[in-house]
Order: C-alpha cells, then sequence, then structure tokens
C-alpha cells in the first residue's frame, strides 16, 4: 500500500513538472529565453578558460589602446588597450552572480520573513509586514545606494544590497501564499501529530504553494542583473579593473564621442541577459499559471 | 470621503517615521567621522571634539534620530558637508528640474504606452500584437543608463538636436524625458494591453456592440476607462522608479537634479545631503503613491461607493 502511494505521488508530481514544462516548450519566447540563458551560462564558465584574466582581461596595454573593433578585437580596446570582448564575455560571471546571488539573499530573507508573517498572523504579522511597507516605500535605487555606502564598495556588499532589496516582494507573496494553505487539512493533521511549526511550514506548506515564488524568482534575476549594473555604473558596484559591465559602460562614457564601441558593446550584454531572463521568467510564468498568460 | 483620505494622510505618519530611521540607521554605519570632514586639516583634537558635540555625535542614534525628526518638522535637514549650505533649501532648488524630467517622462510613457498597449490588445494574437509586445520587452530589458548614452550619441553628439548635458532650456529636458520615459512606456504598454484584454471580453461591451455603438467608442469609451484602474495602479508603482531612476539619467545628462544631487554626496560622503535627499524623494514617491490611490475613486465608482459606506 505504502509503496503504491509513493510511486503514485512521484508520478503525480512528474505530471506536473512535466506539464509545466510541455508548457514551457511550446512557448518560442521562453525557449529563446533559455537557449540565451544557458548560452550566457557557458559563456561565464568558458571565458575563464579561454582567457587568461590577469594578462587579457585586467591587463593594461597601452600600445593598444582605442582599437576599433577589427579582427583581431571583434569589439575594439578600450582606454587602457584591454581587449573589449574579452572583458565582456569574462564580465558574463558578474552579471550572472550578482543576479543570481541577490535574488538568493532575497529569497532566503522574503521567503523565511513571509512564511513566519503568514503563518503566525497576529502582531507578528503586521509588524513584519509594516517594516516591509517601509522598505517598499523607499526607490530600490536609493535604498541600494545607501547601503552600498554604507557599507563600501564590494561585490558582496552589491550583491546584500540589491538581495536586501529584492526581499520585500518575496515578504509579500510568500506571506499571500502561506495564507491560502494556513488552513488547509493537511495542516491541521500535521499540527495533531504535533510536528514542530518550521517543519510543517517548510516540509508541508511550502511546497504547496510555492509556484509564485518560483515566477517571482525568475523574473527578479533581471531587475537585479539591471540594480547591480546601475550600481556599477555609478561607481558603487565592482570595483575596478573587474570587467562588470556597469562599470566598462561608466568608463566608456567618457569617450562616447570619438569611441562610441566602448560603450555599446556591455550595454548590449546587459540588455541581452536582462532580455533573456525577462522571457525565461515570462515563459515560466505562463507555465506554471496559463491563467496569467496575457 | 473625506475621512479615508484623512485616514490615509495618518496612516502615512509612521511609514514616513519608519523611512527615516531605515535611513539614518543605514546611513549611520557609514565609516568615516564627519567631525574630521568639516573641521580644517590643522583642528586640535579639542576642535574637533567640540564638532562631535555640536554635531550630536557624541550622543546616542536614538537621541540623533528623535532630533533629526525634530528637525525636520521644522524644514531642516542638516547641513551639507561639503557646502555648508542647508540640505533642504539644495533638494527644494533641485527638486523642479527633477519634476520636469518626471512630467516629461510620464508624458513620454503615456503617448507611447496608451496606443500601443491598446492597439496590441485589439489586434489580439496578430502582428500588430506581437510587434508591440517584443518592442515592449525590449525596452524593459534595456537599462536605461545604456539608453541615454545611446540617444546622447545620436541625438546630442551626431546630430546636434539637443544638448548633451546641462540646463539650457526646454531642449535640455527632452532627452533624459526620452530615455526615463521608454522604459516606463515598455511597462505600461504591457499592463495596458493586459488590462484591456481583460475588459475586451465582456458582456457590457457585448451590449454596447449590440446597442450599435461604434467601434471606436466601444474601445476608447467602454472598454479603455475600465481597463485604466490596472493601468493607474501600475503607473503609480512605476513613479517610485522614475523618481529612483533620476539618478542614473541624471548623472549621464549632467542634470542638476535632486538624483544628481545624492550621487554627488555620496562621492564627497557628504551624508546629511544623501540621507535628507532619500528622505525626501521617499516621502514625495509615498505621497504620490497616496494621490493615485485616491485616483481609483475617481475613475471607479465602485471604488468611491465603498468609500462612502
Amino acid at each position: 500500500m505504502a509503496t503504491r502511494e509513493r510511486v503514485s505521488k512521484k508520478y503525480a508530481k512528474r505530471s506536473t513538472m512535466g506539464e509545466i514544462w510541455h508548457r514551457l516548450k511550446k512557448n518560442k519566447g521562453a525557449m529563446i529565453g533559455l537557449t540565451l540563458v544557458l548560452l550566457i551560462i557557458a559563456i561565464a564558465l568558458i571565458s575563464s578558460f579561454a582567457f587568461d584574466y590577469d594578462t587579457q582581461v585586467i591587463n593594461q596595454n597601452l600600445v593598444n589602446r582605442f582599437q576599433a573593433p577589427s579582427a583581431e578585437h571583434l569589439f575594439g580596446t578600450d582606454d587602457l588597450g584591454r581587449d573589449i570582448m574579452a572583458r565582456v564575455l569574462y564580465g558574463a560571471r558578474y552579471s550572472l552572480m550578482v543576479g543570481i546571488v541577490a535574488v538568493l539573499i532575497a529569497i532566503i530573507i522574503g521567503v523565511t520573513l513571509g512564511c513566519i508573517a503568514g503563518y503566525v498572523g497576529g502582531p507578528i504579522s503586521e509588524i513584519i509586514m509594516r517594516i516591509t511597507d517601509i522598505f517598499c516605500s523607499v526607490p530600490t535605487i536609493l535604498l541600494a545606494i545607501a547601503i552600498v555606502s554604507a557599507f563600501g564598495v564590494s561585490l558582496t556588499n552589491l550583491m546584500v544590497a540589491v538581495g536586501i532589496t529584492s526581499a520585500p516582494q518575496f515578504v509579500r507573496i510568500a506571506r499571500a501564499s502561506i495564507m491560502t494553505v494556513r488552513n488547509e487539512e493537511y495542516v491541521e493533521a500535521a499540527k495533531a501529530i504535533g510536528m514542530p511549526n518550521w517543519k510543517i511550514v517548510v516540509v508541508h506548506m511550502l511546497p504547496n504553494c510555492i509556484s509564485p515564488l518560483i515566477v517571482q524568482a525568475t523574473q527578479r534575476v533581471a531587475s537585479a542583473i539591471i540594480s547591480a549594473s546601475s550600481l556599477s555604473f555609478l561607481g558603487l558596484g565592482v570595483p575596478q579593473p573587474a570587467p562588470e559591465w556597469g562599470s566598462m559602460l561608466s568608463s566608456g562614457r567618457n569617450f562616447i564621442r570619438d569611441y562610441s564601441y566602448m560603450t555599446f558593446f556591455p550595454g548590449l550584454a546587459i540588455m541581452l541577459t536582462v532580455l533573456a531572463f525577462n522571457l525565461l521568467g515570462d515563459g515560466v510564468r505562463d507555465a506554471i499559471d496559463p491563467k496569467l498568460k496575457r | 470621503m473625506y475621512r479615508y483620505v484623512l485616514k490615509r494622510l495618518l496612516m502615512l505618519v509612521p511609514v514616513i517615521l519608519g523611512v527615516i530611521l531605515l535611513i539614518f540607521v543605514v546611513m549611520d554605519l557609514a565609516p568615516g567621522d564627519p567631525a574630521l570632514m568639516i573641521a580644517s586639516p590643522d583642528a586640535t583634537e579639542e576642535e574637533l571634539a567640540e564638532l562631535r558635540t555640536n554635531l550630536g555625535l557624541d550622543k546616542g542614534i536614538a537621541y540623533r534620530y528623535v532630533a533629526y525628526v525634530k528637525n525636520m518638522l521644522h524644514g531642516n535637514l542638516g547641513s551639507s558637508y561639503i557646502s555648508g549650505r542647508p540640505v533642504m533649501d539644495v533638494y527644494l532648488e533641485r527638486l523642479p528640474e527633477t519634476l520636469k524630467l518626471a512630467v516629461g517622462a510620464v508624458f513620454v510613457a503615456l503617448i507611447i504606452s496608451i496606443p500601443l498597449g491598446i492597439i496590441a490588445a485589439v489586434h489580439q494574437n496578430t502582428f500588430k500584437d506581437s510587434a508591440s509586445m517584443v518592442v515592449a520587452l525590449i525596452g524593459v530589458s534595456m537599462p536605461s543608463f545604456w539608453l541615454g548614452l545611446l540617444l546622447m550619441l545620436l541625438f546630442s553628439l551626431k546630430l546636434g538636436w539637443f544638448p548633451s548635458g546641462g540646463t539650457v532650456g526646454f531642449k535640455s529636458i527632452v532627452l533624459p524625458s526620452i530615455t526615463m520615459g521608454l522604459n516606463l512606456a515598455a511597462v505600461m504598454t504591457r499592463t495596458t494591453r493586459s488590462s484591456m484584454l481583460d475588459v475586451l471580453h465582456s458582456d457590457y461591451l457585448r451590449t454596447a456592440r449590440a446597442k450599435g455603438v461604434n467601434e471606436k467608442k466601444v474601445i476608447l469609451k467602454h472598454a479603455f476607462k475600465n481597463a485604466l484602474i490596472p493601468i493607474i495602479t501600475v503607473f503609480g508603482s512605476q513613479f517610485s522608479y522614475v523618481l529612483g531612476g533620476a539618478v542614473l539619467v541624471e548623472t549621464i545628462f549632467s542634470y542638476p537634479g535632486v538624483g544628481k544631487m545624492v550621487v554627488d554626496a555620496i562621492g564627497n560622503r557628504d551624508i546629511p545631503s544623501v540621507t535628507g535627499g532619500i528622505v525626501m524623494t521617499t516621502i514625495i514617491v509615498t505621497c504620490v503613491n497616496l494621490v493615485i490611490d485616491l485616483l481609483y475613486a475617481y475613475v471607479d465608482p465602485r471604488i468611491k461607493g465603498q468609500y462612502v459606506k
């Protein structure tokens, strides 16, 4: 009997995932997005083997400065003679890492607080939600600027700042999701057998209401990448000489009149990466909840 | 309705106090001794200690927070460490410049997004719809600082139609407004389309058509007015991004608004200007959101009915 239950459970789970994957596959935009995301991940992984960081990515070579795009330097060279293509391709890892890690930080903070607010309710929920309201009131980029300028400019602080500013959305969604299943019978049953509260939430409730969180996480990566590159553009992100796209744009800006390619390629890289995650995020949303498709 | 407005205004107070606390605490963690920044390089230890006492730095953060709020109620956000000028004066000087950009951005966004969203919805699943959505998606994905640089390169440096920076009359707000407005337009186009699709198949539209109302009137008067509520909601939330995004756009175009004031202050580690700039911008965003909430009542009589009850 138990084996049969396990088998049917497994089958049911596969069936749901299979259905979502089937719907995702039918969505051309999502497939383009997924292909682009996989390509960018591949570039981020391969670039460390393809280019030597010290000699090709950050090393100055003033003899080669301001070379226009050519067969030798496909994207040209910058004001310090560095190959822009090597830097753009190597920079993929920064954008991906910041985008993904920041969203993970946001999930950890947001889902934990949202689950507490949704499950416990009462004054604790009120306090958490009012604090969330306060965080939501401050324009995201300004809050991130405040955090980075207080803690100092570094890759870690950049990820933390973007993560913290993204967390309030997860608090709201997690709370609303937990509240929809709070009075389900299986929750009552778990309480009745004396299961600890945290286990009820993590093992039983979250898996039953995780879809909106997955959708939010996928879509949030795109905005996290834009936020991070915006901060780097303002000189508050990944410090030089690391090849972060936002900071490359910022330094290229000073030479835009004569060497516009210095700003063109890093900007294009940001746009394509964000576009890829937006396409994938929209596709995941439509696949998980087809009612939202519009 | 008046009671509702009053209630909403009262609810703003704890949020604003919370925002001030949040920014105040975060900025208090910034490294460096403000007294050292303000004092002359040859200041003695006694002079530094006196300056710290005058600035209240020898007191706890709770004391300084209460003092900050009290001063703020009197229109005092402290003085800039660099220029020595009151932060409120500098902010109020620059605010109209940023508001010009915000109004320009909203104008650009509305004239693009509303027609494009309506056309996409009316021609759902056709080439026009797909093209509009692809354009909107690219617009959402394009970082404003890159778009701004591209616009500057083409229209300012190559064609010479607009200045590349500063405030030289009306022309100087065109490119920054378009930069901010195109991002907003992309988001609004998606919302307008989605919102129109929700109402396009409603029974009351079928009734209007059956009565012989012409299609243009059905779409613009009957459908669009009902689709406006979600559009206004998203617009409200996006206004926060517009004012936040001003930080980037004003930096690109060297435009002397409040965004640039905050960025310059960060570069100079001018904490009172950073704190004051962020707090004031947040208060404005919160007030705009309140106004937008109240606009719902005007647009949707059902919501007005709830208020009356």
